[in-house]
């Protein structure tokens, strides 16, 4: 058996349908709850708790986003939780009306 | 690597007992276990809470929700050398999930004519498994809780039948020991048992037993 952790592990392709038929078919009735998830390997960063994120913006800030990510070596989640964390301290000192933007 | 399940379709068997043993023995040569205690009834995570504590190389975790425990077994096999998962004593989602992980499966039987039947038909839903998950689930029976003196007619019945119906089967049993359930009421291990001096008949017969038990599952399954 080989040690490499990277190796593909059986979950990858777990069958849950079948999984289910072949208890029913010897009489375990007992309902899966949920289909588990394909697992990526939990890594420093993968803690299973995150979820997918999209949006659009500028170029400009897409690119200092990811520079900020690569001088770091942040995962983009991470750089985003830094960020919401210093715009909130911002807002917490100006007292914005709704509507109007930050001064740049 | 490897994750091991230990699993039965009919509770009090000897499943906690032989996923124990295992565990802290492979943790006491030296080598990082990671012992999942998927049996609701936390006997595994019991015996872990008691005062004697467990072996440093090995870690005991209670199970995440079923949707979560696949992933949990996966980042075990990554961090561990072995993972050992004590599973409830019925057929059900948890045991499903763990079996089809498995590098290796242990049925353990206590010899009757009632339990041998309960252990073919389990043995058949794992080959139906198997089937599903198109890889192949190796397993073994232990005969659990035998008299380490005689063996009773019965017994050796079981035992022909299954190796005529090539049922793999451990050479090695599990006698029924006082060591084996002392553990449980003090906490640790046979080998802490042993250096607390504590009196606990046919300890040393108790430890060649489960050392036993042990080398001959590593036969089947290199890490
Ligand atoms: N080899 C043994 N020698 C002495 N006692 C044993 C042995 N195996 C099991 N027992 C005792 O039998 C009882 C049931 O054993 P164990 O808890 O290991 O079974 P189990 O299959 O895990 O049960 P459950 O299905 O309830 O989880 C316990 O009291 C245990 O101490
Ligand atoms: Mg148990």
């Amino acid at each position: 058996m080989s040690q490499n952790p990277e190796r593909a592990r059986p979950s990858d392709r777990l069958n849950v349908a079948g999984m289910r038929e072949v208890l029913t078919a010897h009489g375990y009735s007992e309902p899966f709850t949920a289909a588990p998830a394909p697992s990526p390997l939990l890594g420093p960063w993968r803690t299973g708790r995150t979820q997918q994120f999209n949006m659009k913006a500028s170029p400009d800030t897409v690119q200092r986003f990811a520079a900020i990510c690569r001088a770091y070596n942040w995962p983009s989640g991470l750089t985003l939780q830094h960020a919401v964390l210093a715009l909130e301290e911002k807002l917490a000192q100006v007292r914005l009306t709704k509507g109007r933007d930050l001064e740049p | 690597m490897p994750v091991i399940s230990v699993t039965s379709p009919k509770g009090g068997v000897g499943k906690t007992t032989t996923a124990t043993l295992l565990s802290t023995i492979l943790a006491e040569r030296g080598i990082s276990v990671i012992l999942i205690d998927a049996d609701p009834n936390g006997a595994v995570s019991l015996w872990a809470a008691r005062g004697a504590g467990v072996p440093k190389n090995l870690q005991v975790v209670p199970a995440g929700a079923p949707n979560e425990f696949v992933r949990q077994i996966d980042a075990s096999a990554a961090t561990a050398a072995y993972v050992v998962v004590d599973l409830e004593g019925r057929a059900g989602q948890m045991a499903a999930y763990a079996t089809a992980l498995s590098d290796f499966v242990i049925i353990p039987t206590q010899g009757s004519q009632l339990d041998a039947e309960q252990t073919v038909r389990h043995i058949q839903l794992i080959k139906d498994q198997e089937r599903v998950s198109r890889r192949r689930i190796p397993f073994a029976v232990i005969f659990t809780r035998t008299s380490a003196a005689v063996r009773p007619t019965g017994q050796a019945f079981i035992q022909a039948s299954f190796a005529e119906d090539g049922i793999p089967t451990f050479a090695t049993q599990i006698a029924d020991r006082e060591a084996y359930r002392a553990i449980f009421s003090f906490g640790g291990t046979l080998a802490g048992l042993k250096d607390s001096g504590a009196r606990v008949g046919k300890l040393s017969s108790a430890i060649e037993n489960a050392d036993a038990f042990v080398d001959e599952l590593l036969q089947q399954v290199a890490a």
